[in-house]
């Protein structure tokens, strides 16, 4: 049996953003895939501000505008995810 | 004036606003969230839906977004204007409201004091701004024409309604949006109304003998106005004409009104005059009325003095408590309505008229009245006073 600390810390991540996406910023849930680019699901510059606000609170992780700007959803989600283990 | 639109305590459209403004059905409730305060009375929108609020980028609107947006969106459906057929050039939108997003402000300083800047939305200002009514109106519907936030505190719905229509007058637009709109129902507003003594805990009873201050509402009132030519190549059906609007000011005192009312009876007769109808021409007047000692003492003294012939007077502020700054435009909306059906709501809350007010103020039930011209007053803290006249198409 793995261990559950490891296997479903990734999963959540990805899934703390993608209900971040769905509940406070109105993506539409089918929208929401690791493909998808970050700056396509926040179609706002005020978005990306208030998402980088609402991992830091939700998550404890600070992360750059630009680094939400540039990245998809599960490439934000596995960085975020690496530097919550880091701690 | 082709449309009308309302979110109030009474509801969240028109149809259910009016009816329980002219049955008289007071919306006064005890307010959770005003717990531990000296008055924790409040009229509330009810939840509000409506299909220009399930757009995405809605979540963050402050309340005071939420109801002009709803207001402007119904008003446009009856006025049967289409924004994505319009020349938005030509088309021109008049906020009016006294504090803008204060409820976002609310949370945005919370967030600071708890948590530190770097936790501040970047959505505070953008929800807080006065003038953001106004840019959330103007970015829904693609209006491109003039836009501007006036703000005059309780006259804020009628300045704005006038300078519409100036804005009308002189060419400028061939259609003005105006919308008043407040959602002031915080804990730091009540506080602050309280501290004045503006407030009262026990209810709305505007011209009553034992009346003890205003109930705090919120909500929004929006109007379409056309210049009449606008709307008749388009064959619209016009639901009244605004046929005189004045404004003066007190400056006497930053809060109290002049004890003699001066600048309040200057901007009815001069709305008068605009109008170019004489005061007996006046069938029903939508008072101030805000049901405060003061308020209420002095307005009536100035209808007994430019209305000798004590036409019908209503407060809409007994039904739906008292909206600040969106009150001038639901009351504007309410008195065309009031127009159309022939008759005059009554004031909720009025058990006993207060002796000394020697108007014929209308309680209990609707009274039938054909009036062609309707006069409703608005004033605000600051010395403000705004008057617009209304008449049947």
């Amino acid at each position: 049996m793995r261990d559950t600390v490891t296997t479903s810390a990734p999963e959540s991540v990805l899934d703390a953003i993608s209900e971040l996406l769905v509940e406070k910023f109105e993506v539409p849930s089918e929208e929401v895939r690791g493909t998808a680019l970050m700056s396509d699901l926040l179609i706002d510059s005020l978005m990306i501000v208030e998402m980088a606000i609402a991992v830091h609170e939700t998550l404890g992780i600070k992360v750059e505008e630009k680094e939400l700007r540039g990245a998809t959803l599960a490439g934000f989600a596995a960085s975020v995810e690496a530097r919550l283990t880091d701690r | 004036m082709t449309g009308l639109g309302l979110v109030t305590p009474a509801g969240c459209d028109r149809d259910t606003t009016w009816s329980a403004v002219r049955a008289g059905r007071a919306t006064a409730a005890p307010d959770p969230l005003l717990h531990g305060l000296p008055v924790s009375l409040s009229c509330r929108v009810p939840e509000l839906d409506h299909p220009v609020l399930r757009r995405r980028g809605s979540a963050h609107l402050d309340p005071v977004d939420r109801f002009g947006l709803a207001a402007v969106a119904q008003a446009l459906d009856q006025a049967g204007l289409d924004p994505r057929e319009w020349d938005g050039g030509r088309v021109a939108v008049v906020t009016g409201g006294g504090v803008g997003g204060v409820l976002t402000q609310d949370k945005a300083l919370a967030r600071l004091g708890e948590l530190g800047p770097e936790f501040v939305s970047p959505y505070f200002l953008p929800g807080y701004l006065i003038n953001m009514t106004c840019a959330n109106i103007a970015l829904r519907f693609g209006v491109t024409g003039p836009a501007l936030a006036t703000s005059t505190a309780c006259a804020s719905g009628t300045t704005a309604l006038g300078v519409a229509r100036d804005l009308l007058a002189t060419g400028r637009c061939d259609i003005a949006l105006v919308c008043g709109a407040d959602a002031a129902v915080t804990r730091l507003m009540v506080t602050g109304f309280s501290q004045l003594g503006a407030l009262s805990d026990t209810g709305s009873r505007p011209f009553d003998t034992a009346r003890d201050g205003f109930v705090i509402a919120e909500g929004a009132g929006a109007l379409v106005l056309e210049r009449p030519q606008h709307a008749a190549a388009r064959s619209a059906r016009p639901l009244a004409r605004l046929i005189g609007h004045a404004a003066t000011t007190d400056a006497h005192h930053l809060v109290a009104p002049d004890p003699e009312g001066r600048g309040a009876e200057r901007a009815v007769r001069a709305a008068l005059a605009d109008a170019a109808v004489a005061a007996e021409d006046v069938g029903h007047v939508n008072a101030h009325g805000t049901s405060t000692r003061q308020n209420d003492a002095v307005e009536a003294a100035v209808l007994r003095r430019v209305f000798p012939h004590r036409p019908p007077v209503t407060s809409a502020k007994g039904a739906l408590g008292h909206t600040l700054g969106a009150s001038g435009a639901v009351e504007a909306a309410l008195t065309v309505l009031a127009l159309a059906e022939g008759i005059v709501p009554p004031t909720a809350g009025l058990a006993e008229t207060d002796p000394g007010a020697g108007i014929d103020v209308v309680s209990g039930t609707a009274r039938t009245q054909s009036a062609q011209v309707a006069v409703s007053n608005s004033f605000g803290f600051g010395g403000h006073n705004a008057v617009a006249v209304l008449a049947l198409p």
